[in-house]
């Protein structure tokens, strides 16, 4: 990769880190009456959260072809068994999608 | 719960069938239930009904169906802890009312239900899904130039499911609501693009948060 392409994927995760920021509530509400359930919406929420980024992020880089074949395959692989995995552990806290969105702002 | 409303509000919009919880500047209007209530239709068209009774009535924000808390002193807590910032929102959304518009894709093309089969179909599918994203900003924002409405008082959701571009909640008064829904149509007649659907009016529920 070169240094102007490194130097355009930085700038881009910034950003995308940025709007992450700015969506972040300012508190964060755990029901006292259920800490399990919303510690686990919150940070699954994060991880969601972190999985969208990177995923945007591989998807430019497919599009702009400056990933291989193999490593198209690797990186869709992990997103894709990442995003089976937080659905799995969000079923077993009996939090939806919407949950996870709900907590972090429409990312 | 059901809806906050100002605490003067309260009274003219409580019901018997309500439990009133004050605090200085707001008021939670909720039903006593012995368990959750079920997500069933009846149950949301009850929540609904009753959103609706108390906003005709005054200035409120609806609680998204199934909000419980364990009794009236958790309640009275978490509206005590949020009593500022829902006093403002009550003086930002008024008496207004929401109208929803659902613009559905002309060419409905399929996401495909199938899961990808590997990583590559993986994310071939979500830069599929990244373009359709794309595609469905570029549509509300001309849908939302052409409402005579501030762009503050819009909120939408791009894709939410299959065949949907998007979901827009238009915040208006209940003056507005009749030449609101003939903009929206319009723009669904002129796209070639997208058809629109209007729903409403409602209560504010994209506008209580």
């Amino acid at each position: 990769m070169s240094k102007a392409d490194l130097a355009l994927e930085l700038e881009e995760v910034r950003a995308e880190l940025a709007r992450v920021s700015a969506i972040l509530p300012d508190r964060i509400a755990i029901d006292p009456d259920d800490v399990e359930r919303g510690l686990a919406g919150l940070v699954l929420g994060v991880v969601e959260l972190l999985r969208q980024v990177l995923e945007r992020q591989a998807v430019r880089r497919m599009e702009r072809g400056t990933l291989s074949d193999e490593e198209i395959e690797r990186v869709g692989l992990a997103l894709m068994r990442l995003e089976q995995k937080v659905r799995e552990l969000a079923g077993h806290f009996g939090l939806d999608e919407e949950d996870l969105r709900i907590r972090l702002g429409a990312a | 719960m059901r809806a906050i409303v100002r605490s003067a509000d309260a009274d003219r919009s409580a019901s018997p069938d309500l439990v009133v919880v004050r605090t200085d500047q707001v008021a939670a209007l909720a039903s006593a239930c012995a368990a959750a209530p079920e997500a069933s239709e009846s149950e949301l068209r009850t929540h609904d009904a009753i959103t609706l009774r108390i906003h005709s009535a005054s200035p409120s924000l609806p609680s998204r169906f199934g909000q419980l808390f364990s009794d009236e002193d958790a309640l009275a807590r978490a509206l005590k802890e949020r009593e500022e910032s829902l006093r403002k929102g009550l003086d930002s959304v008024g008496a207004r009312v929401e109208l929803s518009a659902t613009l559905r894709w002309r060419d409905r093309r399929s996401s495909g239900a199938s899961a990808p089969a590997s990583g590559t179909e993986y994310l071939e599918s979500r830069a599929a899904r990244e373009h359709e994203r794309q595609r469905a900003e570029q549509v509300v924002a001309r849908f939302i130039e052409q409402l005579p409405c501030e762009r503050a008082f819009a909120r939408h959701r791009s894709c939410p499911r299959d065949g949907v571009a998007a979901i827009v909640a238009l915040l208006v008064t209940r003056d507005e609501v009749e030449t609101m829904r003939t903009h929206i149509q319009s723009f669904g007649e002129r796209s070639s693009e997208v058809t629109a659907t209007v729903h409403g009016p409602l209560p504010p529920y994209s506008f209580a948060s």
